[in-house]
């Protein structure tokens, strides 16, 4: 009998396969172009003076430049990741594969690796815009971008779990996928925002651990602020500020990977095809 | 030898059986017919021992592997085809059975040659397109092609030709009868009696999740005897005459010179009826009435039958 190492890597070369010639994968491919490229175009047209008077470093630069690629990440996360089992669950595709002699772990671990794969490599599209544009204006790459690219890559390990993790739940791809860009595009942003409003650190929030992308690129990094707006006589409000330490942002998305990863393990796993 | 066993196999969705305590042996090569209505309870079989659901009760096992326990083991010399599989769009017919030749194991050299004599017979369609292009037909004669490469020792079939048309039904049908021969198991769905009686030495009548009926196809066919003739005259005859035949039970006009007769079964009894039609007028047609599978099926539920 062939060995589970040996399957995992047709399962991981098939799966890239059908990603690379999906319409999905050159939308994604252009989605992250046009965002990048716009951000790069726009700030072309305002000039060297006026971009770098707004950021006094190289670093600040990219901090602003990536601060939209979480976003971008969790489209890719959710259209990569969203289907990748769902598909099989939903029957058709499911009856020829996992009737097969293949353990599903072996098969979801093939697919998951597919797709960061793919995600990655979409995502290094965006730092190639954001590289050329800082190079451009500040005639410098700083050294921290490559902070900032091990910080996304485990951003897309920890989305990509969760969309894995909504594809071994729904039978339905399309719901999968809108399910997934909706709790991390919307859910995750407002648990961020009600812990900041009342005044506790999101720790919880991936969308929190995220921000560590752009975090570690600040040269005047401040962990926790706060601003009182209003006061004599009139209605007052203390508002908090959070930005988790590089270290923190990590953590946060590694437990989100290994907690998401495992349940859409042992999901799909038990999942049973009832068509 | 390959071997194919049920051990109380039981799947429950809620409160509703699909299943109920189903078992059965076979080993060695040979075709089993699974005979039953829509809803018997085929198709939860085929999946329990595919692995696609897990049984609530009982074991399914393969080649003496359990399935629930370990399918990669269970499933490693078994090749299936349940309800309705679909290769990935994505991939072309060439990389569907690369992959899945990959995953059993085969070497590429296999897996071209192998591709290469399937594609001969099962007349497939280009294999470098998209499967994602083909007709229905021509995907499902893919995943047949895919289930065979790697040649297994079992192959559990839910309605085979279901979706084919006739010429490709006639692919299907020859492919199975040789498989037989090479001493492969094969445990197939079907509603069609017919296509069942061509390849299959053993029948499994199945109902509301419970086992009828098990025995071989010659045995079934004596037990479900055709004992109604359609007889048809080159011009109209009267019903009274043909009731008066010796040996007919029963007369029924199914137009002016087209009849359906009632006998005893016996192959005496409808020379001898054929004989005395002769005489009252030209016959254009002299045949059994088709006994369908409805027909034997519900026989067999109005006989109650205890579960065998």
């Amino acid at each position: 009998m062939i060995g589970d190492r040996a399957q995992f890597q047709t399962a991981f070369r098939y799966q890239l396969r059908s990603y690379l010639r999906t319409w999905r994968f050159l939308g994604l491919l252009i989605f992250v172009a046009v965002v990048s490229g716009a951000i790069l175009a726009v700030q072309l047209h305002r000039g060297v003076d006026l971009v770098t008077a707004n950021y006094p470093t190289a670093s600040d630069y990219l901090s602003g430049y990536l601060s939209v690629l979480a976003d971008a990440v969790i489209v890719i996360g959710a259209f990569l990741g969203g289907d990748a089992l769902a598909i099989d669950l939903s029957g058709g595709a499911g009856y020829l594969m996992l009737s097969q002699p293949v353990r599903r772990r072996t098969l979801l671990a093939g697919r998951y690796v597919a797709a960061v794969v793919a995600g990655f490599a979409l995502g290094m599209v965006y730092y190639l815009f954001a590289a050329l544009a800082v190079q451009y204006f500040y005639g410098t790459i700083p050294v921290a971008i490559l902070g900032s690219i091990g910080e996304a890559f485990l951003f897309l390990l920890a989305v990509l779990a969760v969309a894995f993790f909504f594809s071994s739940f729904f039978r339905n791809p399309t719901v999968s996928i809108v399910a997934a860009i909706l709790i991390l595009l919307l859910g995750f942003p407002i648990l961020t925002a009600v812990g900041t409003l009342t005044g506790t650190e999101p720790w919880f929030s991936l969308d929190y651990g995220s921000q560590s992308i752009t975090s570690i690129l600040a040269t005047n990094f401040t962990h926790e602020s706060t601003t009182h707006v209003g006061g004599r006589g009139g209605l007052s409000l203390t508002l908090y500020a959070y930005a988790p330490y590089p270290w923190e942002g990590a953590l946060i998305m590694a437990v989100y990977f290994a907690v998401f990863f495992s349940l859409s393990f042992v999901i799909y796993r038990f999942k049973e095809v009832r068509g | 030898m390959p071997s194919l066993e049920a051990r109380g196999l039981t799947k429950r969705f809620a409160t509703y059986a699909a299943l109920d305590h189903a078992s059965f042996t076979y080993e060695g090569g040979g075709a089993i017919g699974y005979l039953g209505p829509n809803g018997a309870g085929k198709t939860t079989t085929l999946k329990l021992f595919t692995g696609l659901l897990r049984p609530t009760e009982g074991q399914a096992l393969l080649n003496g592997r359990e399935v629930a326990a370990d399918p990669k083991a269970g499933l490693w010399d078994v090749g299936s085809l349940v309800e309705t599989p679909e290769p990935y769009p994505a991939l072309t017919g060439r990389e569907t059975l690369a992959m899945i030749g990959e995953f059993r194991g085969l070497s590429r050299e296999e897996i071209r040659d192998r591709t290469a004599r399937y594609a001969r017979e099962l007349e497939l369609p280009p294999l470098d397109l998209r499967t994602g292009r083909l007709s229905k037909g021509q995907r499902q004669r893919i995943v047949i092609a895919a289930m065979l490469l790697s040649e297994p020792s079992v192959l559990l079939l839910d309605e085979p030709t279901s979706g084919l048309d006739p010429a490709e039904r006639v692919i299907i049908r020859n492919l199975l009868i040789r498989l037989k021969g090479e001493r492969r198991l094969i445990l197939m769905s079907s509603h069609l009696l017919q296509e069942v009686t061509e390849i299959c030495d053993q029948v499994i009548f199945i109902n509301r999740g419970r086992i009828l009926l098990r025995d071989s196809v010659e045995n079934i066919g004596r037990r479900f005897r055709v004992t109604a003739l359609d007889v048809v005259f080159a011009r109209p005859v009267e019903l009274s005459s043909l009731a008066s035949i010796r040996g007919v039970g029963h007369a029924e006009a199914l137009g002016p010179a087209r009849f359906r007769l009632d006998f005893d079964g016996q192959e005496e009894s409808r020379t001898g009826i054929l004989e005395a039609c002769q005489r009252l007028a030209p016959v254009t047609s002299f045949s059994s009435a088709s006994l369908t599978l409805e027909d034997a099926y519900l026989r067999l539920i109005q006989e109650g039958g205890p579960a065998r």
